[in-house]
């Protein structure tokens, strides 16, 4: 449905020129809800903007449906406004002089050819009842809350029906609570609409909870795309795998490659770790792995199949109410383990610690 | 998606078309700078090398006859440095007379309990509605020293000889030019004055600091910068200002930069010297560019475009306790003397039959003759219908310029912008004589060389109105314009609006305040400067109200001045009334 094809943007700012999108390539496909993940300044708004055409690309193929909308080799940009798109942002972008009723039907009343007056007051109507703004037709936008005034520009870019919608950290100005319950109802309602969605944001929570597949930015490169438990668990790169989430990271050398159900082995500063054959890796290679720390386990010694298990000992525990963190000592480094509350765990005293050859991810870079 | 490539070639426009209007959109912001750049630099390249020229007219320049003998007569037989010397002191005497008035003033509304605040917080503005020409004129009619009504009254009651008070001197003429000065720095103090944080003086208490020095140390030191730049901002405007010396200080021969200026070209019974003029506009001008320079340098990172939040604190007042009343006493004096007083008076001598001081006699014979004898004179009505032709004309040019300039300066990445910003400020800088002057000059070249009469036309004045309130305009509609977020425009792009359809249903609606404040504001200023007019006037073809104004004071008419100074009065108090009602100067913040 989206078609982004080497995009590159190049920008003429006051630090001179800036590389802001360095060939990112894209394929959404319909009714799929993709998310572009990233620190500010990775180049995801650009990109997006990009397909809004509010940013003109300085190479690159774009395409909505069966639509070149930018093709630079060919000179063609079709304007903003007749692209097939709706879109949330930031600042929500809530006309202040005009009312409720006018923000919505806004992008109706500009259709060509015209929309009759009935059936605008009917599909703003539906589209307010959606987002459960209806009954507040009347009011001035400003009068509204932050929380309405999102869903109000919500309501506005989905009123057109149009086949892609874009999210430009629509939940950013949000506060928590509210954004974990936005979260899972904008999903539901791009899913009950079938529409295609790429939505953009900086927050590893978002992305991973509402989206179908993730892309992560950086530098004006996508450097991984996944879906979200496949960039949870098998990050390929450093940078992936400390920006969603905590990891543990160690330098080391393969000793022994996995054959099969046989797991492999490799040498790290916290001792031998074994991996198993989804990481990919052959023997005598130099690699980084990283664990999230919720995947180290402690256990105490003696109990069940504690016995071959490395010993290492705790040097400080933090209590975060739904769980421990402990900074434990193993080998020659430090790996911070999140434990059940509820388990017993001393500073100072010895402890096993077990790493399942699933939850090694072995790095590229 | 490769084969739905030629479906979207039909949709798309054809590429040459695009590359047309592509070319166009790039090149516009170029034609916006070299117009612009034109407008500014072209005028004072005149003045310069006018300046040079040793020919006795401006016409009969020549590059065979020029020399640097102009800066030498401005300098040596002129005494320039005498005129340096009367400026310093009546500008800095001025600017601190009238940076005092206006943070008393701005103090008591912002900071204290005095009652009545709203009346002086809507009053002080209203005096821009009196122009500088008859704020002089009151001021000479109440305290000229033989027959000012003041100073008569006090040497009949007190048997006297010598007057209370002469207004034809330095003192004066800082007084006066005081006074004018405090309504704009009155309206750029009280923002400063109101978004200061109350809780930095409450750290400052909790810190241990005594209520003295956390006065001292936080909020003066806080505001120092602010205050400074409001300072040297209405410094440019005294030192360019040439209605009030040129009515007080110019009959006794009291000179300041503009006065001088003016002199050498409209001295009754000498030859005009043109080209010394010039030399001495050049020293003038470089003299207010290098003032402007420091300006600049000290807001550049701050005041200029700050937006006024709006934050809804409410600052701590200050009990003023027994002194409330009094407090009220001298702002309502303030408002009485700056704007009711120079009404009254005008008011007075155009009713009385012949001019005398007040006394009962003189107000049982009242007569509307004045009026009737200036209404019967076609010269009057022609000049009326010019002053309201120049009047829209360039209030319409400024305001549509200056939305061009800005919206390239604020909403585009074009590479000349920070060039434009800066052209479009250095106007401000430009004395009004100076320009008037310099196009003076360009026009007579351009005359000669075309055959046309540019010189002497009514479009003279919009032009040179129009570059010299620019500044002014741009700066006022560049900051309503970052307060527009660019997401509502896109907001609507993406809601499929055309991008006409955009300036008409969002960026008009959000912008409208400010481009009618604006229209207004340089109407007004358009009513009520004298300077460049005067020197651009020729005949009646284009001689406008100020002028006129000027030269019936000039012929000692002075109870038709009266009478059209009060016409000019209230119409000016209807364009400020309009000011406030689009609620300009009245710092809203918040949405917008």
């Amino acid at each position: 449905m989206i078609g982004i094809h080497d995009l590159r943007v190049r920008f003429d700012s006051d630090k001179g020129l800036v590389d802001a999108v360095q060939g990112v390539n894209i394929d959404v496909k319909p009714g799929e809800f993709y998310t572009l993940l990233g620190p500010s300044g990775c180049g995801k708004t650009t990109t997006l903007r990009c397909l809004a055409g509010l940013e003109t690309p300085t190479g690159g193929r774009i395409t909505i449906g069966d639509t070149v909308v930018h093709d630079t080799k060919r000179g063609l940009t079709i304007p903003t406004h007749k692209r097939d798109i709706g879109m949330v942002f930031q600042s929500y972008a809530i006309w202040p002089h005009l009312t409720v009723f006018e923000n919505v039907a806004f992008p109706l009343r500009e259709a060509r050819p015209k929309v009759p007056e009935a059936q605008i007051e009917a599909r703003v109507g539906k589209a307010l009842e959606l987002v459960q703004l209806g009954g507040y037709e009347s009011r001035p936008a400003p009068f509204l809350s932050g929380g309405q005034q999102q869903r109000l520009a919500l309501a506005r870019a989905i009123v057109r029906e149009a086949s892609v919608v874009l999210f430009d950290e629509p939940l950013s100005n949000l506060d928590a609570k509210l954004r974990a319950e936005t979260r899972l109802e904008l999903r539901h309602l791009v899913k009950r609409l079938g529409m295609t969605a790429l939505y953009v944001t900086h927050d590893q929570t978002e992305a991973l909870t509402m989206a179908d597949r993730v892309a992560v930015m950086r530098d004006g490169r996508i450097v991984q795309e996944a879906t979200p438990t496949e960039i949870y668990k098998r990050p390929n790169s450093r940078f992936v795998a400390s920006f969603i989430g905590q990891c543990n990271f160690a330098d080391g050398t393969v000793t022994a490659a996995a054959r099969g159900a046989e797991p492999g082995l490799i040498d790290t500063a916290w001792g031998p770790v074994r991996f198993d054959a989804a990481a990919d890796a052959a023997t005598g290679a130099k690699v980084t792995i990283a664990v999230r720390p919720e995947n180290v386990r402690l256990v105490a010694n003696g109990t069940d199949g504690a016995a071959d298990v490395p010993q290492g000992e705790v040097i400080d525990t933090v209590f975060l109410g739904e769980s421990v963190e402990c900074r434990v000592r193993l080998g020659n480094s430090d790996l911070v383990a999140r434990i059940h509350p509820d388990q017993p765990v001393e500073e100072g005293k010895a402890i096993g610690v077990m790493i399942r050859p699933k939850d090694v991810a072995i790095l590229s870079t | 998606m490769v084969d739905t490539v030629d479906i979207a070639a039909t949709k798309a426009p054809a590429p040459s078309a695009r590359a047309g209007r592509n070319i166009l959109a790039r090149a516009f912001p170029w034609i916006v700078l070299i117009v612009l750049a034109a407008l500014v630099i072209a005028p004072i390249f005149s003045l310069v090398a006018g300046a040079f020229s040793l020919s006795r007219l401006p016409n009969e320049f020549s590059l065979d006859n020029i020399g640097f003998d102009n800066f030498y007569a401005v300098w040596v037989e002129q005494r320039i440095d005498k005129v340096i010397w009367n400026t310093a002191i009546y500008v800095v005497g001025a600017t601190i007379f009238g940076i005092l008035s206006a943070a008393l003033l701005a103090w008591l509304v912002e900071r204290s309990d005095m009652p009545g605040k709203m009346w002086i917080y809507a009053g002080v503005p209203l005096g821009i509605a009196v122009p500088g020409i008859l704020h002089a004129i009151a001021w000479v009619l109440l305290l000229s020293p033989r027959s000012g009504f003041v100073n008569r009254g006090y040497m009949e009651i007190t048997g006297s000889a010598a007057p209370l008070f002469d207004i034809y001197t330095m003192g004066g003429l800082i007084f006066a030019e005081g006074l004018r000065l405090v309504p704009v720095a009155f309206l750029m103090l009280v923002p400063l004055m109101r978004s200061m944080d109350p809780s930095l003086e409450e750290a400052a208490a909790a810190s241990g600091a005594s209520p003295m020095r956390a006065t001292r140390r936080i909020t003066l030191a806080l505001l120092l910068p602010g205050v400074l730049a409001v300072s040297i901002f209405q410094a440019i405007t005294a030192i360019e200002n040439f209605e009030v010396p040129g009515i007080l200080g110019m009959p006794v021969n009291l000179h300041v930069f503009s006065t001088r200026v003016f002199n050498l070209i409209d001295n009754i019974g000498t030859i005009p010297a043109f080209g010394q003029a010039n030399a001495a506009a050049v020293f003038y001008l470089i003299i207010a560019l290098v003032i402007s320079f420091f300006y600049l340098r000290l807001v550049r990172h701050s005041e200029r475009y700050s937006i006024i939040t709006g934050k809804g604190y409410t600052p701590r007042q200050v009990r003023l306790g027994k002194w409330r009343k009094p407090a009220l006493a001298v702002a309502l004096l303030f408002l009485f003397v700056t704007i009711v007083l120079p009404f009254l008076v005008l008011l007075y001598v155009s009713l009385v039959n012949y001019l005398r001081p007040p006394s009962w006699e003189a107000f049982t014979n009242m007569t509307t003759k004045h009026y009737e004898a200036v209404f019967n004179q076609p010269r009057v009505f022609r000049t009326l219908m010019n002053t309201i032709y120049v009047t829209l004309m360039t209030a319409t040019t400024v305001t549509i310029v200056s939305f061009v300039i800005a919206y390239v300066i604020v909403r585009t990445r074009f590479r000349g912008r920070y060039a434009l910003d800066m052209l479009s400020f250095l106007p401000h800088s430009i004395p009004g004589i100076v320009l008037g002057l310099a196009l003076f000059w360009l026009f007579m070249q351009f005359d000669k060389l075309t055959g046309a009469s540019t010189f002497g036309s009514i479009y003279a004045l919009v032009l040179g109105f129009t570059i010299l309130f620019l500044s002014y305009a741009v700066r006022a509609m560049s900051v309503a314009m970052i307060q527009v977020h660019p997401d509502l425009e896109d907001a609507a792009k993406l809601s499929g609006a055309p991008p006409w359809r955009i300036a008409l249903r969002i960026f008009g609606p959000l912008l409208l305040p400010t481009l009618v404040g604006i229209w207004i504001y340089v109407a007004m200023l358009s009513v009520r400067f004298i300077s460049l007019p005067l020197i651009l006037s020729q005949g009646g073809s284009n001689e406008v109200l100020g002028v006129m104004i000027w030269s019936l004071w000039d012929n000692g008419n002075i109870s038709s001045v009266g009478a059209i100074g009060i016409m000019l009065m209230s119409f000016m108090f209807v364009l400020a009334l309009g000011l406030r009602a689009f609620g300009f100067g009245n710092q809203r913040g918040g949405a917008l």
